[in-house]
């Protein structure tokens, strides 16, 4: 105070009163906040849950184990169930029912996986590269090379290597091949719809089309007549998020912020660039902890700077820029 | 207890299940995450509503990912501005504007803005707007209630009694918690190298 004048009480009196949202805002956000913490409730109990079971079998080495090896005796494993959405359930080689498929289990050539509404699967395959299960599909793993789609959408990571061994992925209406990529496969009634997001596919029709060729950005369209149609599909179209909603969380603990982000990039479809060599250094040495389960790979991203000094915004060039935050 | 102490502690009541803290998290952060969101929005109340909609929901969703490194309200301001960047809504503001201050209380933009000479000019009408938005933004800023407390007392006019009923705590404690929050609220504008003398009279100018 100076000469009697209390001066914050004077500032705070001018600076007036602050806005106060509506009580109809207050109540739906209150609601959608509820559902949203209470869902993850559910979530953290299903995961303390699942980490019980798996302690349990470890520890007694019987059960799920014998059931498992009774399932992949005949058959090699194929592929491992990395992240699962919904209902997802399977049936073994030469089986004729259908079981719910389990976090982490091993899937054996020759089995079928199908996906319900609202659900999706991703996996991890012998070879090492990740296929993705949209909702409403069903797909058929002769082996971790030889896939047959018989409904739905299917997105496949082949990595940057190239395999010996192409991917094939038989639909009813040709064989789509891979030449070092990432795509997607969609199988209609009538037609296949194949996209590619990096690399190269090749789809070898099943009709009269002969043999076609799609690059990164396109999209080709071929239905049971041979009428072929093609299109540009950007690598960050809404058309790869489901894809990209089920892609397995990295290892990030201990790793550098740099290697975390070149991994959100390559989910993305999009390209890091940062603001300064200053940015790009500190992101060198920021090493991580903790854990992105669950999340989308933006949302990660969200999660992993909000402990930095560091934040992104995304660009229209398909950019994602890394840049101090402001302030 | 530190205030990082005290989010930590809270945000580990809310992944228990504590419902009681969940709704002391969201009665105390709905309102300011909602004026975080209106400033960088045009004062779009049904946007500002929907992206804090959004940022409750990413944030409980994933409340696991806080390990109290930083204060609980800085990490919603974040998934907030992301939100906001999501809609693609350029973030203006934030470069035009001191946004960090509503994290941090780091205010240095304000000083500056103080020393701006008082006129009639649009320009000018505009920044005593923005400079009171400033004010009343440094007390979203405030640990607890504090900033209720100021406005409750030197806004609304309530007595240090009212505070107290308000707050169902006795008028001694009131009264200890309205000194605490004027300390703090002289903290926040000492950091921007203000005083609250050189802001009183921009305000009086402005009059």
């Amino acid at each position: 105070m100076t000469a009697g004048r209390d001066l914050l009480a004077e500032v705070l009196r001018a600076a007036g009163a602050r806005a106060v949202p509506d009580r109809d805002d207050h109540d739906v956000v209150f609601q959608a906040a509820k559902t949203a913490w209470q869902r993850s409730l559910r979530a953290q109990r299903r995961r303390r849950w699942t980490l019980a079971l798996a302690a349990a079998a470890a520890a007694m080495a019987i059960g799920v184990t014998s059931l498992v090896h009774r399932i992949t005796a005949r058959a090699p494993v194929v592929a491992t169930a990395v992240v699962m959405h919904g209902s997802v359930v399977t049936r073994a080689p030469k089986g004729d029912t259908w079981r719910p498929l389990r976090l982490g289990e091993p899937i054996a050539a020759g089995s079928r996986v199908r996906t319900g509404s609202v659900a999706g699967l991703a996996l991890e395959m012998a070879g090492g590269l990740s296929a993705r299960l949209d909702e409403k599909s069903e797909l058929e793993m002769d082996s971790d090379r030889s896939l047959r789609l018989t409904s739905g959408a299917l997105y496949v990571d082949t990595g940057p290597v190239p395999a010996a061994v192409a991917l094939r992925v038989e639909t009813a209406h040709g064989t789509v091949s891979d030449v070092g990529t990432v795509f997607q496969v969609e199988v209609r009634p009538t037609a296949v719809r194949v996209r590619v997001r990096e690399g190269l596919v090749q789809l070898d029709a099943a009709g009269r089309a002969g043999r076609l060729r799609s690059g990164a950005g396109e999209e080709m369209e071929l239905d049971d007549r041979g009428n072929l149609r093609r299109g540009i599909v950007p690598p960050t179209h809404s058309a790869w998020a489901w894809a990209e909603a089920l892609a397995p969380p990295p290892d990030v603990e201990g790793r550098p912020l740099l290697q975390f982000l070149d991994w959100v990039a390559h989910e993305t479809g999009r390209r890091v660039r940062f603001e300064a060599p200053d940015v790009e250094a500190q992101a060198r040495e920021v090493v991580l902890h903790g854990k992105t389960h669950d999340l989308t790979p933006l949302q990660a991203l969200d999660v992993m700077l909000s402990t930095t000094d560091l934040e992104y915004v995304l660009s229209a060039d398909q950019v994602i820029l890394i840049r101090k935050r402001s302030g | 207890m530190t205030p990082l102490h005290t989010d930590w502690a809270l945000s580990r009541r809310i992944r228990a299940g504590d419902e009681r803290a969940f709704g002391e998290l969201f009665e105390r952060f709905f309102p300011r995450l909602f004026r975080f969101a209106l400033a960088r929005l045009d004062g779009n109340r049904t946007e500002a509503r929907d992206v804090v909609q959004l940022t409750f929901c990413r944030a409980f969703e994933h409340l696991g990912a806080y390990r109290g490194e930083c204060s609980l309200y800085g990490w919603f301001c974040q998934i907030c501005r992301n939100a906001i960047a999501d809609r693609g809504r350029a973030l203006r503001y934030e470069l035009e504007c001191l946004s960090a201050m509503e994290e941090d209380a780091t205010l240095e933009s304000i000083l500056e803005a103080l020393q701006a000479p008082a006129s009639d000019e649009p320009e000018n009408l505009l920044w005593r707007t923005e400079l009171a938005r400033l004010i009343q933004a440094a007390l979203d800023c405030l640990p607890g209630h504090y900033g209720d407390v100021l406005e409750w007392k030197y806004v609304e006019g309530l007595s240090v009694k009212e505070i107290g009923e308000r707050l169902a705590i006795g008028t001694k404690a009131a009264e200890s918690c309205l000194t605490r929050a004027r300390g703090a609220f002289r903290v926040a504008l000492a950091e921007i190298g203000g005083s609250v003398d050189v802001l009183a009279h921009a305000t009086e100018d402005a009059r």
